[in-house]
């Protein structure tokens, strides 16, 4: 070995030796905040979350470690720590259908409480303005309310449609429920293609999630408007008829005879077995139609928001994930859990997180470039239906509520009902389980 | 008696471990669960807020048509499955006790379904049964029976779950009565057989009564332990199609935490429990006569 | 079938049929068993296609166990020291429990409050039984601890145990004992010497089933355990996710994860022979 070898390889060595020793006090002097625990549920957006709280980490020295949990144990976990003396967490990823009971409980601060300066990005979605909550009215109000949490991932329905075989009819993706009857309809061959998937199984939240951009397309909603509290039930209107009957009519002119037993699972198999035309799932099922490993069909899905009937609009299910920050923490743990959301939610960071495969929840990553690419098509149609989506309700008597429509749903769709009789009796139960829990309500009169 | 001359440390001593348990871990879980039975449990502020309501929870079991569902499926599951269970456990047991040595494998082979969480056996019996892609209908397929749809039909939804619980349980059975006709002493069965008795008179006068404690034990632990079916169905079916295949745990599950409601799923389980409590005195009370009689 | 199994002996034949029969109990047991092994070498389409032929993959283990985020060799870890040290635990306790119950003269009250209580706390819901425990360990600072979960364990498999084992004292002849309390025998003494070796197969049977229970309990072990310290149940049903069913790395995890136990069965069968054999039963 040479001298100049040994100089230059010793030199070498020191330098890095210095340059991990300045990496070292540089981080130590940046990280400004002390360790959070996320608590966070496995899904396949864990991944590029994950990935970009490792980027945060990089950035500012600060440590964040994530406890993640089964899906249905996620709830769980949030609830015991946010009812216990302390908090084991110091960020809560909420669910978009549970966060009422959050909310109503007061168990999350304010974050403008512990920091009087933040605001919400203009360019993050708001998704139906569930950010925000009024808790002396107990709604859901950007006008009047607290900014109670960030969202941190956009899990809304799409419709997913075989662009391929739409490409050899020269269709375009369909606008009006009329016109994905009749596309279903025309490639309805079973049992080799059906026309379309629809879930209809009973489960937590399942069929009520599917049938609520349905009600919503037609004009409908399942109360009178919960914004101002007012919660007479809407569900037997003639809006929620039509949208049942087309519900049905779908699945038994275009769908497989078992639909009343499908759930989000079989959908996905009918669609990845290239055995469906169309169906309705939430955006982060976009992965697998895409991966080799998981689909015969890779690159021929594509997504558009949901159709409507004429005159209204597309109303997607939110499904979104909202990260709020405990009310029994330490000052010092929420400075820290307010500092992630901080650089969370700038544009930068979300275009950042696009890139790392995660889902965004700002406008910046859907008008990106990374957006434009084939590959990530689905993010254009999230373009169109981010701001158009709404969320099922914003009380916590939700899980409730869901427990009567997944029942009368499951049943009418079944034919063991009939449309008008399931609307009937789910109007007649919601509003028992709305004047029981106090709030002003009552319900339109009987369809017949 | 025994006892005289062991003294009192050993008959006090061995004992207190297991009260220590019970009065540490297990007593507060059934008195809190009392406790929330008499109680509406809401949270205001971030502040639980209790509210004593007396019977009122225990009067709303009335109707809940949910729960109502629960129950009757509840008690098919248990009574089929677990009569099911505990006759193939003991068949299993007695032939491979009497094969002796060779039937080694066997024994571990039997063993194998009650290793798997019952979480993934709800999600692969369900891949297994699907109508259009499950490895069952494609079986009959080749037998040229068309395609039946197990879990979506509401009358055979039951019956399948039934089907796989007894698949994965019947291992517990057969565990516990192997080991019971493993502890039979052998010679009153040659003795039996000296006299000239045929293997049914043998089975049925010297066998099965002193089989019968482990038997009853066996029934009735299982029977418990499939009222709170709960894992399989998670996946198998959600409690659907309608009712058809909701369970009282899934009931329990439904109220107590999914609408947060501890009051009155508290209030579900008491009386749950309380009902089970009734059959098992009642049953416990026969097996001490059968016993007194012997 | 219980005529076949007495009379094998005489008519040979029967002992033909009898394997047959056993042959196909095997089939029907081990089918759907099987059919999960098999699923953990497919990928997930193949498996989602219902095809029969496959070729064999193994990225479902390396997901499982070699992933950058996998946390299953921890998870694991933890139930094998869940399982084990509760397991112990519980038959000593268990064991000792039944003894005096059922052979020291306690009033029949006791004896049946205690069969009863045991009984009823198996129908406690574990959604109750896990919040109230959060809370219990969580005030005594246990809640980050394996110790807490071991507890909890120990507390759920005990009155299973200690109603099967009495069950078991119940077969024992009495004679046995008082033939020892003639040669002056002492309480431990009489245990290890007469007792546990009568008993044998069944605390290798109930061992058996209390590690099983341990090893796969679900609710319990979601309230009381993190990242740090989740068992293999919490670790599988992360891959029951909201939009996707991880089949086939669920089935590998669940092929991993059947490996102690099915160990723990192979080994307790020779201690069920050997329990037999060297019991004083005969």
């Amino acid at each position: 070995m040479s001298f100049r070898t040994v100089l230059g390889k010793s030199l070498v060595v020191a330098s890095s030796t210095v340059a991990v020793l300045g990496m070292g006090v540089l981080a130590a002097a940046a990280q400004s905040q002390p360790p959070i625990n996320v608590v966070i549920n496995q899904s396949p957006w864990l991944e590029g979350f994950a990935s970009i709280v490792e980027e945060y980490e990089d950035e500012t020295g600060n440590r964040v470690s994530l406890d993640v949990n089964p899906y249905a144990g996620s709830l769980e976990k949030q609830r015991n720590a946010v009812r216990s003396d302390k908090s084991e967490f110091d960020l809560l990823i909420v669910n978009g259908i549970f966060y009422p009971e959050m909310y109503h409980g007061g168990f999350l601060e304010p974050l403008t409480k512990i920091d009087p300066d933040f605001e919400l990005d203009p360019q993050i979605y708001t998704y139906g303005d569930t950010p925000w909550f009024d808790a002396e009215t107990k709604t859901v109000n950007r006008e009047t309310g607290d900014l109670l949490t960030v969202p941190v991932n956009p899990n809304i329905t799409l419709l997913y449609y075989r662009k391929d075989l739409y490409d050899e009819k020269g269709l375009t993706a369909p606008e009006t429920f009329e016109e994905l009857l009749e596309n279903a309809k025309l490639f309805h061959n079973p049992p080799e293609m059906y026309g379309i998937v629809q879930r209809a199984s009973r489960a937590a939240v399942s069929v009520t999630w599917d049938f609520f951009p349905y009600i919503n397309g037609y004009g409908g909603s399942f109360f009178q408007d919960e914004s101002i509290g007012d919660y007479v039930v809407t569900i037997n209107s003639e809006a929620g008829r039509k949208a049942l009957e087309m519900y049905i009519t779908l699945a038994k002119e275009a769908g497989p005879e078992n639909t009343a037993s499908l759930t989000q699972g079989d959908l996905i198999q009918f669609l990845v077995t290239g055995k469906a035309a169309h169906s309705v799932l939430p955006v982060a099922a976009w992965a697998q139609m895409d991966d080799p490993n998981k689909s015969i069909i890779p690159g021929k899905i594509d997504y558009a928001t949901l159709p409507h009937a004429d005159g209204f609009a597309s109303t997607p299910a939110l499904g979104h994930w909202l990260a709020g920050i405990p009310k029994n923490l330490d000052d010092a743990q929420k400075v820290a859990a307010l500092e992630f959301l901080k650089w969370f939610q700038k544009p930068e960071t979300q275009i950042a997180y696009a890139e790392l495969g995660g889902a965004p929840v700002s406008s910046a990553a859907y008008e990106s470039d990374f957006a434009e690419k084939p590959e990530n098509r689905y993010m254009l149609a999230m373009r169109t239906a981010s701001p158009q989506a709404k969320g099922l309700w914003t009380i916590p008597e939700g899980a409730e509520i869901a427990a009567i429509t997944e029942l009368g749903l499951n049943r009418a769709v079944a034919g063991e009902i009939t449309v008008v009789d399931a609307l009937n009796s789910m109007a007649k139960d919601m509003e028992k389980v709305l004047s029981d829990a106090g709030y002003k309500t009552g319900r339109l009169p009987d369809l017949k | 008696m025994t006892s005289v001359q062991l003294g009192w440390m050993p008959k006090y001593g061995s004992l207190f471990p297991a009260i220590v348990f019970f009065l540490a871990l297990a007593a507060l879980p059934v008195a809190n669960l009392l406790f929330l039975s008499f109680m509406e449990i809401s949270w205001e502020g971030g502040v639980v807020q209790r509210e004593f309501v007396g019977l009122e929870n225990y009067a709303a079991l009335a109707d809940d048509p949910l729960l109502k569902a629960g129950i009757s499926n509840t008690l098919i599951l248990v009574v089929v499955a677990t009569s099911c269970q505990v006759a193939l456990g003991l068949a299993l047991a007695l032939a491979c006790s009497s094969l002796g040595n060779s039937s080694r494998l066997y024994r571990t082979l039997f063993i194998l379904p009650i290793l798997i969480p019952g979480i993934i056996i709800g999600a692969i019996w369900r891949l297994m049964y699907n109508f259009q892609f499950g490895i069952i209908n494609q079986g009959l397929d080749l037998l040229g029976i068309p395609a039946i749809d197990w879990l979506g039909s509401p009358h055979l939804a039951l019956a399948s779950v039934i089907v796989v619980d007894i698949w994965h349980w019947t291992p517990f059975s057969f565990l516990l009565l192997l080991a019971a006709v493993e502890g039979l002493p052998k010679d009153v069965s040659e003795a039996a057989k000296v006299d000239g008795a045929t293997a049914w008179q043998e089975f049925r006068r010297v066998s099965l009564p002193l089989l019968w404690p482990a038997i009853v034990t066996t029934f009735i632990f299982r029977a418990v332990i499939a009222f709170k079916v709960f894992d399989e169905v998670f996946l198998l079916t959600s409690g659907g199609p309608g009712t058809a295949t909701e369970v009282i745990s899934f009931t329990i599950y439904q109220r107590f935490f999914l609408q947060d409601n501890p009051g009155y799923g508290s209030a579900i389980s008491v009386a749950v429990i309380f009902s089970v409590a009734l059959v098992i005195a009642i049953a416990l009370q026969m097996q001490n006569r059968r016993e007194a009689t012997r | 079938m219980s005529n076949a199994v007495k009379t094998e002996r005489r008519w040979p034949k029967e002992k033909i049929v009898l394997h047959a029969a056993m042959i196909l109990a095997v089939i029907i047991t081990l089918g759907p068993f099987v059919w999960i092994a098999l699923s953990a070498f497919k990928t997930q389409i193949v498996l989602l296609m219902g095809d029969i032929t496959f070729s064999p993959v193994s990225y479902n283990f390396d997901e499982v166990l070699f992933d950058r985020r996998s946390t299953y060799p921890q998870n694991f870890l933890n139930s094998l020291i869940v399982a084990s040290i509760s397991t112990m635990l519980v038959i000593v306790i268990a064991f000792l429990a039944g003894y005096s119950l059922l052979r020291m003269n306690w009033p029949r009250w006791v004896l049946n409050a205690f069969l009863v209580w045991a009984m009823l706390f198996n129908l406690v819901p574990p959604v109750s039984l896990a919040s109230a425990w959060y809370e219990l360990f969580r005030t005594v600072n246990l809640s980050i601890d394996l110790i807490s979960l071991t507890l909890a364990h120990t507390t759920l498999n005990l009155p299973m145990a200690l109603w099967l084992l009495i069950a078991f004292f119940r077969e024992v002849p009495k004679e046995l004992e008082e033939a020892a309390f003639v040669d002056g025998a002492r309480f431990f003494t009489l245990l290890r010497r007469v007792i546990v070796p009568v008993m044998m197969p069944g605390i290798v049977a109930v061992a058996v089933l209390v590690f099983i229970f341990s090893w796969n309990e679900f609710p319990v072990a979601l309230a009381l355990t993190n990242n740090k310290t989740a068992t293999v149940p919490v670790a599988i049903a992360k891959f029951v996710q909201e939009e996707e069913i991880k089949y086939t790395q669920m089935a590998a995890a669940s092929v991993l994860s059947a490996i102690p136990a099915l160990l723990a069965l192979i080994f307790g069968q020779r201690f069920i022979v050997k329990g037999l054999t060297a019991g004083a039963v005969k």
